[in-house]
């Protein structure tokens, strides 16, 4: 399915808040959180199967969470914002298994709570790493 | 030069390296590596590359020192039998580089291991690798 076509199909759901579109490559879609499970399902079962990372950054007050999926060269991002005093969103590797790496790797660097997943063990960070400080958050 | 011991000269002509990356970017391995090809004929000087602390006399060490690698990278020194050395190689090593002060790195390998020679260098050329080595091999000569 074309993406034009999913995410006006979005818009009419109102499942997606705003989208953009930077050249022909790359469509941004800015989501709530409480939809991200059935934005992604939707998605994967349109063909972007390819997850190819999730991005934390911290924004300030929030933290801003990037699903980039992948289709045939053309990238969509799904943005989302979780509260940094309560960062937890659902966990999607019910629906991509291989996403629990980058889960985990976003669990550690930057405190996301991906509820639902079963292994949020340490990843990315050293063994002697002192609990509830995350370095790429910023203070 | 003082007189040579028998025990000097012979470490002096086979200093055996053991080569370790403690978490750099590659770039000083390929110059290690490239140090040991025929084109610059390290063994024309002794030097031979082991697999195992265990017959190594020289800690070749590239890359900064993460937090993670320490506890190794000490492992490793301590399984090499007296007397040891330790040669930085590349600016990471040498003083953590580009990398000190990031979250996950603690900084040169002299933050955990006494070093004898730094080469500076990101990377190092292989001249350079061999000259640091060579006045290594000048301190042993040296050495009571």
């Amino acid at each position: 399915m074309k993406i034009e076509k999913i995410i006006k199909e979005f818009m009419e759901k109102g499942e997606i808040t705003d989208f953009e579109l930077r050249g022909d490559k790359r469509i941004f879609v800015r989501i709530k959180p409480e939809k991200l499970k059935s934005v992604i399902e939707k998605l994967v079962s349109s063909g972007f199967r390819h997850l190819i990372t999730i991005t934390g950054v911290d924004v300030g007050n929030e933290i801003e969470l990037l699903y980039h999926l992948s289709m045939g060269g053309r990238i969509v991002s799904v943005r989302t914002l979780v509260p940094k005093d309560k960062p937890i969103i659902a966990t999607i590797t019910d629906i991509i298994p291989g996403a629990i790496l980058y889960e985990r790797e976003v669990h550690d660097l930057i405190g996301v709570i991906f509820e639902g997943c079963n292994n949020l063990s340490r990843l990315v960070l050293s063994e002697d790493w002192p609990d509830n400080i995350y370095p790429l958050r910023r203070h | 030069m003082k007189q040579m011991g028998l025990l000097n000269w012979a470490r002096a002509s086979s200093p055996w390296i053991l080569h370790f990356n403690t978490g750099g970017c590659n770039g000083c391995d390929i110059e290690v590596l490239a140090a040991l090809t025929p084109r610059y004929d390290v063994e024309r000087f002794g030097i031979l590359v082991k697999g195992s602390p265990r017959h190594a006399d020289i800690l070749l060490v590239t890359g900064p020192v993460t937090r993670q690698v320490k506890n190794r990278l000490i492992r490793i020194y301590e399984q090499m039998p007296e007397p040891k050395f330790v040669v930085a190689v590349g600016s990471c090593a040498v003083s953590g580089g580009i990398f000190n002060n990031a979250y996950n790195v603690l900084g040169g390998v002299d933050k955990v291991l006494p070093v004898d020679i730094y080469i500076g260098g990101c990377p190092p050329t292989p001249e350079a690798i061999i000259n640091g080595i060579l006045k290594l091999v000048t301190k042993i000569k040296e050495a009571h």
